[in-house]
């Protein structure tokens, strides 16, 4: 490991200072989640400022997990709010948003989903190796700093009410903000 | 070691990155020559804090294997 490590070249003290990243992620899949917040969490403890984009179910984890039988989860999207056009919206977005995944403890696996008894198998390794829980990560990030931003044509499409679906503070952009940041950003990666 | 520790660190039982998380919270709220002490037992532990340290420029003072596993690492703040 130690011969690995000093393979690498070395890095300038203050190498990251005013460095960006950016990750944009599309999944809605706790694998992947959980490796985007690694690397958001990671990156930014490092030094490097990091923004974290979420399009389509990449953001099911930084919603609020709510229950079937929530009011919330079936019609909290008439509630409106930023990049939301709620006059041409349709009753199967309503449909969709009640039978989504909500929130960071109900995302399935990618591969071995079992019917959803991959997660809590992933979860118990994980546990009993001290790794952070997805949950435990985006906290993490939020508090080291690390910015969110969601896409507008998903917020509405998927009728999210910013911000009282989510359990971060985060922006609503469009690919105009997206190519900026991503232009002026010296890591992108997308999960 | 006889300079004063200004802030100590357990990260025992934790695996990456949450050790380097821990250590970024933690020096973000110290100045400049203050010195932190961090102990963990993650593999790529010692590799992790030198790795950050080189990055932001603080300096590694002193590591000491505790035991079998655990590694205690001294680190003066160098920004």
């Amino acid at each position: 490991m130690e011969s690995a490590v000093d393979a690498v070249a070395p890095v300038e003290p203050g190498a990251n200072a005013g460095k960006k990243g950016t990750i944009l992620l599309v999944s809605g899949e706790l694998d992947k989640a959980i490796l985007a917040f690694e690397i958001a969490a990671g990156f930014q403890a490092m030094g490097m400022a990091m923004s974290m984009w979420f399009v389509l179910y990449g953001m099911n984890c930084v919603r609020k997990p709510r229950s079937r039988f929530s009011p919330a989860k079936w019609f909290g999207g008439l509630r409106g709010g930023p990049g939301r056009m709620p006059e041409t919206d349709v009753t199967l977005q309503h449909v969709i948003r009640g039978l989504n995944h909500d929130g960071a403890c109900n995302l399935p696996l990618s591969q071995l989903n079992f019917g959803g008894l991959g997660p809590a198998i992933i979860r118990h390794v994980m546990r009993r190796k001290g790794m952070a829980q997805l949950e435990d990560l985006i906290r993490h990030a939020s508090d080291l700093g690390v910015r969110y931003t969601i896409c507008q044509v998903c917020v509405d499409a998927l009728a999210t009410s910013v911000p009282h679906d989510l359990i971060v503070d985060a922006e609503v952009k469009g690919v105009t903000s997206y190519y900026l940041e991503v232009a002026g950003a010296d890591y992108n990666v997308t999960f | 070691m006889n300079e004063q520790i200004d802030s100590r660190l357990d990260v025992t039982g934790m695996c990456c990155p949450v050790p380097l998380i821990c250590l970024a919270k933690v020096v973000a709220d110290l100045k400049p020559g203050q010195m932190v002490e961090i102990t963990g037992n993650d593999p790529v532990f010692e590799s992790t804090v030198r790795d950050f340290c080189q990055v932001n420029g603080h300096a590694v003072a002193e590591v000491t294997a505790t035991d079998a596993s655990c590694t205690r690492i001294i680190i003066r703040i160098g920004r």
